[in-house]
């Protein structure tokens, strides 16, 4: 790659590369396969890059191989191996902050949406994409993600609402 | 605060592990893939294009033909490992597959097993099912001779062959539901006691038994039965391998999926804990005979050790482990380690690699894909069954 293309990766990856792990461990719920998926993604696009760079929309370009590399994570046997180990003290730390609890409670709730719902939750409420720009990365079309916003919130109310009732005093 | 404008905050607030990822190895690995791509072919690297009917006998069905045992006392060394020693050889493709995948081989080298792919995953396979799954379609090589398995499901994934070629698999519409047995090339459903299952792995060792790893147990077929038996593991328990005298070799996970703790276990579910032989907790990622390859808890090394001789080595892959073989031999991505060291397994075109599997016989099976050619239908790059031997 010439040098003034790949300064302009490199410039895209410095900018961007917190918020795609942290997109992906949304997505995966594992910060070791999130790395794996991040990494997938960046690769591809680094081959890919002069076609890329010249994209109408980067970010939109860029999850949707993030997208498409979690959602056929099937494909190698290993795509099933948790790619990490927390220790032990790390555990006991969540558990006796309730703030942290709280987190871990949203990312649980997650974890029990559908793979494409749950991409459409993260596009859409973590990454901030449109309807459009979620239904471009998805590859489909603007009502599916409509409907699957719509049921993905509907499986998450009963966490965001008990939160809320937390923090005004429970009312009714 | 609206429930949308909440999901936002909560979503930028969660607790998110650090990352191993930084511009610089980032861009190194973007690197070495062009490297790959761009790259002439390396010093004595042979492309052998088309069928691998006319390959002799040391590949296939030489059950007496094997390298000897190695003595792994040489670590594997970082850095991109030397290529050259190795052959890349497409397999036939049955018309009209155009993203055919080997999975698998058993332990001689005789049987391949492989998943033809089609169709997306996700929202627009079926926009009332998110999940649908991709359809996929079974294939087996015998002797290097394609054929396509009877398929009593739109999605088929096999999973494990044994050396007399029965074949096991994974199917279902969302999630893997169903176990299924291909004897002589015949389907046959393995059924599932009463409830919801969703199987990950699937087993099939020399005597013809078969196990599954599912959601909420692990099932026992012995061979020719349909019926199953689930065995009396702890919950949480996931099978990672299953040798031919029988033993079962996978851990238990945490139901946070924070704790993992290693486990052989017999058919009758009596277990045993499994540690490296240094004592360190470990992850399995796969095994054959007394050889295991695995994580160990809790740097994320990946090492390969001897259950019999208890040799431990750290072979310092950046990528779990797919395969070992009876010898020890590794396969990762892109790369086999022996037990003289790491051999790249490149294609001279640059396309991208990744062996799934390896024979007794040194064997490999895997798939090579092309970043510069995406499937319209897809967007990603076409898997093209392959395979590498290795001197």
């Amino acid at each position: 790659m010439r040098p003034e293309l790949e300064s302009e990766y490199v410039e895209f990856v410095r900018g961007r590369l917190a918020r795609l792990h942290r997109t992906a461990y949304l997505l995966c719920g594992d910060g070791h396969r999130a790395d794996d998926i991040v990494q997938a993604t960046l690769t591809a696009l680094y081959v890919n890059w002069k076609k890329a760079a010249r994209a109408d929309n980067l970010d939109g370009y860029t999850h949707r191989i993030l997208v498409r590399r979690y959602l056929d994570d099937r494909r190698l046997r290993w795509s099933r191996v948790r790619l990490g180990d927390l220790p032990a003290e790390t555990v006991t730390v969540v558990a006796a902050d309730h703030k942290l609890g709280e987190r871990d409670e949203l990312m649980a709730a997650l974890r029990t949406l559908p793979k494409g719902q749950r991409a459409v939750i993260v596009l859409r409420y973590f990454d901030d994409l449109s309807v459009e720009a979620t239904a471009a990365a998805l590859d489909c079309s603007v009502g599916n993600v409509k409907s699957q916003c719509s049921r993905g919130l509907a499986s998450l109310r009963s966490v965001l609402n008990d939160k809320q009732q937390l923090e005004t005093g429970g009312r009714a | 605060m609206t429930l949308e404008q909440q999901l936002r905050d909560r979503l930028g607030t969660v607790d998110v592990p650090p990352s191993r990822l930084d511009v610089g190895n980032v861009l190194a690995a973007g690197r070495r893939a062009d490297r790959r791509r761009t790259v002439q072919v390396a010093a004595g690297t042979v492309l052998v294009m088309g069928a691998l009917v006319a390959l002799p006998s040391v590949v296939f069905g030489s059950r007496g033909t094997q390298h000897a045992t190695p003595t792994p006392n040489q670590s594997a060394t970082a850095g991109p490992p030397p290529s050259g020693d190795c052959t890349l050889t497409k397999l036939p493709v049955p018309r009209a597959m155009k993203n055919l995948s080997a999975r698998g081989v058993d332990p001689t080298g005789r049987y391949i097993i492989g998943v033809n792919v089609s169709g997306k995953p996700g929202p627009k396979s079926d926009p009332d099912s998110a999940d649908r799954s991709q359809d996929a379609q079974p294939v087996l090589w015998t002797d290097g001779k394609v054929k396509t398995l009877p398929a009593p499901h739109r999605s088929i994934r096999l999973t494990g062959v044994n050396a007399g070629g029965v074949v096991v698999g994974l199917a279902g519409d969302t999630v893997n539901d169903t176990v299924w047995r291909w004897v002589d090339g015949q389907p046959q459903k393995l059924r599932n006691p009463a409830g919801s299952w969703d199987f990950s792995y699937a087993f099939v060792n020399a005597p013809g038994d078969v196990v599954a790893t599912g959601d909420t147990g692990v099932l026992v077929w012995r061979a020719g039965s349909t019926t199953a038996t689930k065995l009396p593991l702890e919950t949480g328990a996931e099978v990672r391998a299953f040798t031919d005298d029988g033993t079962l070799i996978g851990q238990v996970v945490s139901l946070d999926r924070t704790k993992v703790t290693a486990y052989t276990w017999t058919l009758s579910g009596a277990a045993t804990k499994l540690t490296a032989p240094d004592g360190r907790n470990v992850e399995i990622f796969t095994a054959r005979g007394d050889w295991v390859t695995a994580r160990i808890a809790p740097a994320g090394a990946a090492v390969r050790w001897n259950r019999k001789t208890g040799h431990l080595e750290d072979l310092r892959l950046p990528f779990p482990a797919n395969g070992i073989n009876g010898h020890g031999w590794v396969v990762s991505q892109d790369v086999l380690v022996k037990d003289t060291g790491p051999v790249g397994l490149t294609d001279p075109t640059g396309d991208f690699t990744a062996p799934s599997d390896i024979a007794d016989n040194g064997l490999i099976v895997g798939i090579l894909n092309d970043y510069q050619t995406q499937n319209p239908e897809t967007g990603e790059p076409d898997n093209q069954p392959v395979t590498w031997t290795c001197r």
